[in-house]
């Protein structure tokens, strides 16, 4: 579905794509992750031509795309990063518009701009102006626009940012319906949680490189620290750390505000051993918290700096 | 058609804007004309001076010749010979000329030294000085009959008053363009030429700056519509919205003065016309050419203000031409407005239509045509220049921004 072959971008000095290769077949949802200014955007940018790169090649529908590729933009769906609709047309306007620029027949489009409606719910907003919706709404909306002409290929730039958790569920529960209508997605956030979630494949991107590509679980099995354990203790003598320490298949252990955290190697399980260390000592202990690596770890590991922000 | 329709969405939504600046245009313009009407007043009537005659030299043929004479020509107001009288009178504009005959005037005339007759006229009264007028006209006559020979008082009055009747007969003629045009219509229709800059230059400013913003562009860009279609399109929105407006001011004017114009020759109202629709294309440059400059919705309204007014005062809209000085008409020869004020002017005072006449006319006209196509392609230039920059710019801005 999208070929993208050694794409290099600059900006004057700024390198924001570096020998970027990406490879997404058709009906995957896929993630790419990576903190601001990773070239995320960059990358769909130039994708879509909106951007001229200095180098390499991009295919979409196994077509090289470019500017005026008009048969391959009609396939395409995008939601951009910021609300982009018009501020002085209604919701229906807006999707209505964006829906007219890819759909001319009025019969069609009535039919495909009411789905989409509903697909969002804006169903009791359609005479709304955008400055009179909330931000979740406004998101809602331009997903709409982006969809409603029923696209094969969908982009989805940061479609969440800045909204609140009700809409957040009802647009990624959206994202899934659509991929599930045969949609394929490119989806961009900096939100692990959502990609890991909704995402099939998943190309962590750092400073215009991607670093990492492959399904959540193979991801997670490329780093060597697996399922991290946290321990709420009053009190933990010096000795006894050490003796935790020095469990095989541990590589962090942590005592910090009555708090024991501990880091296993990739497919190990102690928690029973450390707790009958624990009980042998008389050390008593409160809520015990158990967590497999997530996306962050995979991310600290490969480039040495926490994900998030 | 979508961006068309869109575009035409997005104009009204700004109708209620629109329309007070349309309105608050309307009643300025409607005053403006009423107020000038009343100088520009082209009909003729034989003026009446309220004269009053007072002799102190008892009732002799001469002053009652004088007397009859006045009376034909304006309306006598009698007063009593006391001087609070009299004063009072001048004062209130009872009478706007009092001739006070002092006593031995009738035969000093006769004997060749006439006395000199006392006159009070009312300030700044035109009618005063026509009274006047008349009075000396009438001495001087009879002086002349005296003067003559041996000719007897009576029949010198007789004379005087016979010669005085004599009128030359005075027929009004048109040649060629009909009535003159109404002098109300044709203030509404230099005035209008502010109106159509503003309302043109808010119209198409809302719509580029709707069509501009760069998450919305690039939006539009990932369609699968091309680049010129948008410009077309909303290009044709801008013409269509223009024509409108030309035609809703037209026929407003149509609506006020079209009663004033029966007998205004077709050939100079279409003239008009035309000059207006020039101004409009006229309108419709500037405008796409400013709204590439007017970044925020809330300095539309300025900028179409600012722009409209300095033109229409540079290019003696509101400024008759012949008021101002050299320098300022040399400069203001560089306007579109100087020209749509020339044109008019010349198109109002056409008496005929022969090639030599027009000529002005037209070369007016196409001065402001000349400027619409360097304004609109001063536009495109801009336009092209800025849709490259702002491209790569916004795109930049949503990656940092991220």
């Amino acid at each position: 579905m999208i070929q993208v072959h050694n794409l290099v971008k600059r900006y004057g000095d700024l390198i924001a794509l570096d020998h970027f290769d990406l490879t997404i077949h058709k009906g995957e949802i896929f993630g790419l992750l990576g903190p601001n200014g990773s070239g995320k955007t960059t990358a769909i940018n130039c994708m879509l031509s909106l951007l001229k790169y200095s180098k390499g090649e991009v295919k979409l529908f196994g077509q090289p795309m470019g500017p005026n590729r008009y048969a391959l933009k009609k396939r395409i769906g995008v939601v951009m990063q910021n609300v982009a609709v018009f501020n002085e047309l209604t919701v229906i306007e807006n999707i209505n518009y964006f829906c007219g620029l890819y759909v001319p027949d009025k019969a069609k489009r009535k039919a495909l701009v009411e789905e989409a409606i509903d697909f969002t719910g804006l169903g009791d907003y359609r005479k709304f102006l955008p400055k009179k919706l909330s931000g979740g709404l406004l998101r809602r909306l331009n997903i709409a626009c982006g969809i409603a002409h029923k696209p094969e290929l969908i982009f989805l730039d940061e479609p969440t940012v800045a909204v609140d958790p009700q809409s957040r569920n009802h647009i990624l529960e959206g994202i899934r319906k659509l991929n599930q209508d045969g949609a394929t997605v490119v989806y961009t956030s900096h939100y692990m949680e959502e990609v890991e979630q909704l995402c099939s494949r998943i190309m962590i991107m750092d400073k215009g490189k991607a670093v990492a590509t492959g399904t959540k679980e193979e991801l997670k099995a490329m780093i060597r620290t697996g399922e991290k354990l946290t321990v709420e203790l009053h009190a933990l003598p010096e000795s006894i750390l050490e003796e935790i320490r020095g469990i095989e298949g541990l590589v962090q252990v942590d005592y910090a505000d009555n708090t024991l955290t501990m880091r296993y190697a990739a497919g190990g399980h102690h928690l029973s051993t450390v707790l009958d260390i624990l009980r042998r000592h008389d050390i008593s202990f409160g809520r015990v918290f158990s967590e497999p690596p997530t996306l962050n770890d995979v991310f600290l590991e490969i480039t040495g700096t926490e994900l998030k922000d | 058609m979508t961006v068309f329709k869109a575009c035409f969405m997005i104009v009204k939504r700004h109708y209620a804007a629109l329309a007070l600046y349309f309105s608050i245009f309307m009643v300025l313009a409607v005053a403006m004309t009423a107020l000038s009407a009343d100088n520009f007043s082209t009909d003729f009537s034989a003026t009446r001076p309220a004269f009053t005659l007072i002799t102190r030299d008892g009732h002799t043929p001469l002053l009652a010749g004088l007397a009859s004479y006045l009376r034909e020509h304006g309306n006598e107001v009698v007063l009593d010979d006391r001087t609070e009288a009299l004063q009072d009178a001048s004062f209130y504009h009872a009478t706007d000329y009092i001739a006070i005959v002092p006593q031995g005037f009738h035969d000093a005339f006769f004997d060749g030294e006439p006395l000199k007759i006392e006159t009070v006229l009312t300030t700044e009264s035109a009618k005063g000085y026509y009274a006047d007028r008349l009075v000396t006209q009438y001495l001087n006559l009879a002086r002349l009959y005296q003067a003559a020979g041996d000719i007897d008082e009576e029949t010198i009055i007789s004379s005087v008053l016979k010669d005085l009747s004599i009128e030359a007969p005075v027929e009004k003629k048109h040649f060629g363009a009909g009535a003159p045009v109404n002098e109300g219509f044709q203030l509404y229709a230099q005035i209008v030429c502010y109106i159509i800059i503003v309302l043109i230059i808010l119209c198409i400013s809302n719509i580029t700056s709707a069509f501009r913003r760069p998450d919305l562009r690039m939006r539009n860009l990932c369609a699968p519509t091309k680049p010129r279609s948008f410009s077309g399109q909303q290009i044709l929105c801008g013409a269509v919205v223009s024509i409108a407006a030309w035609l809703l001011l037209m026929t407003i004017g149509f609506a006020l003065y079209g009663s004033q114009l029966s007998g205004t020759d077709g050939r100079i109202i279409g003239l008009i016309l035309l000059n207006t629709f020039i101004v409009t294309v006229v309108a419709l440059s500037l405008a796409s050419l400013a709204s590439l400059f007017i970044r925020s919705p809330n300095s539309q309204s300025a900028a179409a203000n600012l722009l409209a007014l300095g033109l229409c005062f540079l290019g003696g809209v509101f400024v008759p031409l012949h008021m101002m000085g050299e320098s300022i008409l040399t400069v203001s020869k560089f306007t579109p407005t100087y020209w749509y004020s020339t044109a008019l002017e010349h198109i109002c005072t056409l008496t005929s239509f022969g090639g030599d006449v027009l000529a002005p006319v037209w070369q007016a006209m196409l001065m402001q045509l000349a400027f619409a196509l360097a304004i609109f392609c001063v536009a495109l230039v801009i336009s092209k220049y800025q849709n490259q920059s702002e491209r790569f710019f916004s795109s930049i801005q949503t990656e940092l921004e991220a």
